[in-house]
């Protein structure tokens, strides 16, 4: 197995080159703007938007060299970590002495999707003859009564169709503290003395059972590792958007994840899921307190994930990203308001964790972790600041003109200057930062004839990354104008509450895309109408900008189409090795969830009538406790009528064995009155 | 609850099989609730794990009253009966295993 060798050495030598390059990158692009602003003196304005040009291109030069280290190390076959060449995709796995437990935490999901998902990475697991050292479980939070009941009906359907019985659990929380962490800890403080690891998943993962018994060998073979997480593969979706986004982050990802496993080396983030945990280390260092004040910047922390990396390096345990092991899938919001709702809620986590930098004896790489999150969401004001005020600039030039004499007595005019050199040297410097990384991928894959073959082939994939280059650009602004608002509503102290993402193909109607983009299209329309105006030769560059603002409503509905997705894809674009070569698990749970394609979710109601429902529902049940008036009034009610009943009382009826025992009851009678 | 009722929890079984079933348990100081107790301790062998609930469940989920349902309280029941119940009874969790998670400073 693959052993990860953490010295402190090393690991200082990679950083200080990496830091070294983007420090400098960055301080000669800024001082090449410094030139072509300041030829005649830099006004108010123009220091502005080189303060605000330092700090964004800082932040793309990281990715790029990333990128480049990540190109660097594949093409000469060399492991990111190790630097060896070997993988630990490869080779054969040593028995298994440790037992690890799969957790699936979910909440109001789409229960066959979540089974089908758990059914194929059970089976996928079982596959490989180690299925005896895991255990599975679902730790449902989900509030809706409705769901609750499917979930527990297609849990039991799923462990008898698997033999699953006594390896596949179910736990349901009646109250959901602590959102997604607060299910994993709850889990933890009461089972998690049996598990020396745990593998977390989303209601949307589905793992490889070779990657997760390889995951749980890494384990064993580099006892202080603390998490190991891998690279999650977006997977499975239909609409235009979504396989945009999937054959973007299939092409141009696992080269950026690997120049940061480079850097990161044992000081490396986790994500929430697709990850293996030591769970007695978890344990130890990862309780999450709630931070003080209230949401949306307080209480309880909605990011859990990059605390919890950074608690468990702190408490001396190593943190690992392997891009390398295959095999780790996830889906993707299907459209641009789910991929908005999401970053909404991403933003509020990561904008959050900017009070939780100065904790105390944190590794300064995991605080650059939190930086960078934050930053991921505040380099969009920071864009779209620089956007406007190099338009400003511009504008106020055209207007007032040059000033050939400054105040006062002079001698000689102010000639204007032009720095037609320094200005294509930064134009040619920040576009090569901004599509270098996409060609450091093109041309890797294109040198395989492997990798050609699984994104269709080099046709394919080069036109594909064409369409692709041309969607980021027309996305990019509606993602600004959308992460602006979130962070100043955030900042205002707005909160969102906790909702379950959308998992389908779901469409997006004109009314939907419209009432979420007018604002952005006027803006787009107004900005371009003021500077074709006043300084029309500026429109080509603000162009693209002000294009994807102003077609955002069309743009939204037309690639949130499941037809438009696979049209497409009939015409050979966004083809991914997922899809022309779909790995087992994928196939499995193509396979599940045809199975359960016409399974009829029971409902809450049914309860009350089905007696497999209900028989099951009461196995399942805690709460034997006695039910109080306010129970046994809504039993009653609920023999009378069920869907008379708020949801918060379904929920406290489904919880309490006492009271639906007495509804059933009550139910029962009525049937018998009446029958007489 | 009569006892026809209390039979009815279990599944649909034959009216002519229900009736005996009636006239069997009637007599019984236990009742059906002591019968199927007793039937429980007798499937989980011993351990006592099997409670009347998740057996009701798992009973109720391999339609036992139809396609079991001389297996119903009986004292030795068939392996092939006993394998099919196992495979459906529910086991929503195993044994607590406790861990202290003591929350960190932030």
């Amino acid at each position: 197995m693959l052993h990860l060798e953490p010295k402190a050495k090393w690991a200082f030598w990679r950083r200080g080159l990496m830091m070294s390059l983007v420090l400098a990158s960055t301080a000669g692009a800024t001082w090449l703007m410094g030139v072509v602003l300041g030829t005649n003196s830099l006004t108010i304005a123009e220091g502005a938007v080189l303060v605000v040009f330092a700090v964004s291109f800082g932040w793309i030069a990281l990715s790029f060299w990333a990128a480049a280290a990540g190109f660097i190390l594949s093409v000469l076959g060399r492991h990111p970590v190790t630097l060896r060449p070997e993988s630990a995709a490869e080779g054969d796995v040593p028995a298994l002495r440790t037992r690890t437990a799969v957790l699936m935490p979910i909440y109001n999901e789409d229960t066959r999707r979540v089974f089908a998902g758990l059914a194929a990475t059970y089976r996928s697991v079982e596959a490989t003859g180690r299925l005896a050292q895991f255990d599975f479980f679902v730790l449902s939070d989900t509030t809706d009564p409705d769901i609750w009941v499917a979930e527990e009906a297609q849990w039991h359907d799923t462990c008898r169709a698997l033999g699953a019985s006594g390896r596949l659990f179910y736990r349901h929380r009646a109250a959901n503290v602590g959102r997604k962490a607060g299910n994993i800890a709850e889990w933890v403080r009461t089972q998690g003395g049996a598990y020396e690891n745990m593998v977390v998943l989303d209601a949307d993962s589905v793992m490889e059972g070779d990657t997760i018994v390889r995951l749980a060998a890494l384990m064993e073979a580099n006892p202080k590792a603390g998490i190991i997480q891998t690279l999650a593969i977006a997977a499975s979706r239909n609409t235009l958007f979504a396989r945009w986004l999937q054959f973007a982050s299939r092409l141009y990802g696992p080269l950026l994840a690997i120049g940061h496993s480079f850097w990161w080396a044992g000081e490396g983030n986790y994500y929430g899921h697709n990850a293996i945990i030591r769970t007695r280390a978890f344990a130890a260092h990862c309780g999450l307190p709630k931070l003080p004040g209230k949401a949306p910047l307080g209480g309880e922390i909605m990011s859990h994930d990059f605390v919890e990396a950074a608690c468990m390096r702190r408490g001396g345990w190593h943190v690992w990203f392997l891009p390398e092991l295959r095999g780790s899938y996830e889906e993707i919001p299907s459209n641009i308001v789910d991929y908005a709702v999401r970053d909404r809620r991403w933003a509020q986590g990561n904008l959050q964790h900017a009070r939780i930098l100065k904790a105390p004896r944190l590794h300064w790489v995991s605080r650059l972790h939190m930086a960078m999150g934050v930053l991921a969401f505040i380099a969009s004001p920071l864009w779209l600041l620089l956007l406007f005020l190099s338009s400003y600039v511009v504008i106020q030039q055209a207007i007032a003109g040059h000033a050939y004499f400054l105040p006062g007595y002079n001698l000689f005019p102010i000639w204007p200057e032009y720095r037609p050199f320094e200005s294509h040297a930064l134009l040619a410097i920040t576009a090569a930062v901004l599509f270098l990384p996409k060609i450091f991928s093109l041309v890797l894959t294109l040198g395989s004839r492997a990798r050609r073959a699984g994104f269709g082939s080099a046709g394919r994939l080069l036109r594909s990354a064409v369409a692709e280059m041309v969607f980021s650009l027309l996305l990019a602004p509606v993602m600004m104008l959308f992460h602006s608002k979130f962070v100043f509503t955030i900042l205002a102290g707005s909160s969102v509450g906790w909702t379950s993402q959308p998992r389908d193909d779901r469409g997006i109607t004109w009314s939907e895309a419209a009432r979420r983009h007018t604002v952005h299209s006027l803006i787009g329309l107004a900005w371009g109408g003021v500077v074709f105006w006043y300084a029309i030769d500026f429109l080509w560059w603000v162009a693209p900008i002000v294009l994807g603002m102003a077609l955002a409503i069309p743009l939204n509905v037309y690639s949130s189409r499941t037809g438009a997705g696979l049209a497409m894809q009939r015409s050979g674009f966004f083809w991914t090795p997922e899809e022309t070569a779909p790995s087992p698990a994928l196939r499995m749970l193509d396979e599940e969830l045809k199975a359960r394609a016409d399974w009829s979710a029971p409902r809450f109601a049914q309860v009350l009538s089905d007696q497999r429902l209900a028989a099951l529902h009461m196995a399942m049940l805690p709460d034997r406790a006695p039910a109080d008036h306010a129970l046994i009034d809504s039993a009653e009610r609920a023999a009378i009528r069920a869907d008379s009943l708020e949801p918060v009382e379904r929920r406290a009826l489904l919880g309490s064995a006492s009271a639906l025992e007495h509804a059933m009851r009550t139910a029962e009678q009525r049937r018998l009155q009446r029958a007489a | 609850m009569a006892l026809e009722t209390e039979l009815a929890a279990w599944g649909d079984f034959a009216p002519d099989w229900q009736h005996k079933l009636a006239e069997r348990i009637g007599p019984a100081r236990e009742g059906l609730s002591g019968l199927v107790s007793a039937w429980a301790e007798t499937l989980a062998d011993g351990d006592g794990r099997l409670s009347p609930d998740a057996l009701r469940a798992a009973f109720l989920a391999i339609d036992g009253a139809r396609r079991w349902p001389t297996q119903f309280l009986a004292i030795r029941p068939d392996d092939a009966f006993r394998a099919e119940l196992y495979q459906a009874v529910p086991q929503p969790l195993p044994s607590a295993a406790p861990l202290d998670m003591p929350e960190q400073p932030l």
